[in-house]
């Protein structure tokens, strides 16, 4: 664990709560303000951290509580759809093609599930080992391991039709979470 | 060719995509992705799309809003302040139990009875580690447990949030478990220790902030030695015809954690 050299180097953490926030929240302004509310909500709960514990698993639990038990109703909803939209556009520019692909890929990314993003995101992006993940997340492995298997598939299903002429639009609205 | 041991699931495949796996295992994965081409396929689709993942999704290159900064390090601030709380109650709990004591007990335990001047009543741990003591007799006798005899207090400490002690060189571990109490994971080592025979050490995170010296009980055959330093909890289990030896050994290892 590399917490221990810095034990409680909490503003290395904003640089991945901040990229965690923004595959849950799908919008930048939603997201920056996640993160805030994820900041103060730990500051409270700060007695629960222990020794030992990493800190990044810890926040990025905090943070996704926050998302799913305040955010993904009501506020969030709403005005989602219009910044998957603006959040598909590239950042930079590298080259062309090699950024339409970017391009296809965050948005088959934004158009899973939340539970099945949220899995993908702290396994491939933030690079947590399973049980990290499945701890920040709050759920068994198995649990984690077929939403990972989902979100994989998914993403391949994308790449077999998407890799053809004008970009698809594969937009998944409403009943896109599986059960439990 | 070869086939490996075990067959190969989903899981190694998601494993070995996520670079999760040993290397002994990863070359299973890849020698049984050379006889099965279209699983091969998928895999590689995966590490494609896991990688472009990574630069799709990039940390963003805005400097963070400043509320969120200040944020992060009133947090940074307060877990560091925790931390040198918690070390500073460990080293110095009984010394400064007169000063701060009366105030924290008060204040952290009002429902805590026990106290360290008389104890009427052992705390609640006291009984878990009197089962995991008989427990680990148990286990003793049984051939399909393996014993961990890695006593690595670095590590077990790090992963429990328990201080735990160094153990005199004579004694012999023959067995170390993680086990799970109503506060949080303890840890349960199984000794012998020369004239006092096999005794078994149990330490937990007690969610009572309490100062107790070594305590002796007697409870039918056993004898159990407890004590407390703020949050971390211990007992000595061992026969009750060596009670006099676990005792002075129960005060050696209370003594080794200030």
């Amino acid at each position: 664990m590399t917490n221990r050299a810095a034990p409680f180097d909490v503003l290395a953490q904003i640089g991945p709560l901040r990229r965690y926030a923004r595959s849950l929240a799908r919008s930048e302004a939603d997201a920056e303000d996640l993160v805030q509310d994820a900041l103060l909500r730990a500051y409270e709960k700060r007695g629960t951290f222990h020794a030992g514990q990493n800190l990044k698993v810890w926040l990025m639990s905090i943070l996704h509580n926050l998302f799913v038990s305040q955010w993904r109703r009501g506020k969030v909803e709403a005005s989602r759809l219009a910044h998957v939209q603006a959040m598909a556009e590239p950042a930079a520019a590298p080259a062309q093609d090699h950024a339409v692909r970017l391009s296809q890929i965050r948005e088959a990314f934004l158009a899973l599930s939340d539970e099945q993003r949220a899995a993908l995101h702290l396994v491939a992006i933030e690079g947590l080992s399973y049980q990290e993940a499945a701890d920040s997340l709050g759920v068994p492995l198995g649990t984690l391991m077929s939403r990972l298997g989902r979100a994989r598939a998914a993403l391949r299903m994308m790449e077999e039709q998407g890799s053809g002429t004008a970009p698809v639009r594969l937009r998944i609205v409403g009943g896109s979470d599986e059960p439990a | 060719m070869n086939q490996p041991d075990e067959p190969i699931s989903e899981f190694d495949l998601h494993a070995y995509v996520d670079d999760q796996l040993d290397p002994a295992r990863r070359i299973e994965v890849e020698d049984f992705l050379a006889r099965h081409p279209a699983r091969a396929a998928e895999v590689m689709a995966d590490l494609r799309s896991r990688d472009a993942l990574r630069l799709a999704m990039p940390a963003p290159a805005s400097p963070a809003p400043e509320l969120t900064v200040a944020a992060g390090r009133r947090l940074a601030r307060a877990l560091a302040g925790q931390r040198l709380f918690a070390r500073f109650r460990r080293v110095a709990a009984v010394a400064a139990f007169l000063a701060i004591g009366w105030f924290a007990h008060a204040e952290l335990a009002p429902l805590g009875v026990g106290n360290s001047i008389a104890s009427p009543k052992p705390p609640a741990f006291v009984d878990d580690a009197l089962m995991s003591h008989r427990t680990a007799q148990l286990r003793a006798g049984l051939h399909s447990f393996h014993a961990v005899v890695d006593y690595d207090r670095e590590e077990l400490g790090t992963a429990t949030g328990i201080a735990l002690p160094d153990l005199p060189r004579d004694w012999t571990i023959r067995d170390v478990q993680l086990v799970p109490a109503s506060s949080g994971p303890s840890v349960e080592v199984e000794l012998a220790a020369g004239r006092a025979g096999s005794m078994s050490l149990y330490a937990v995170r007690s969610d009572a902030f309490r100062v107790i010296n070594p305590t002796p009980l007697r409870k039918g055959d056993e004898a159990v030695v407890y004590w407390q330093m703020g949050e971390h909890a211990y007992a000595l289990t061992g026969g009750s015809t060596a009670a006099e030896t676990i005792a002075q050994a129960a005060e050696q290892l209370a003594a080794s954690l200030h």
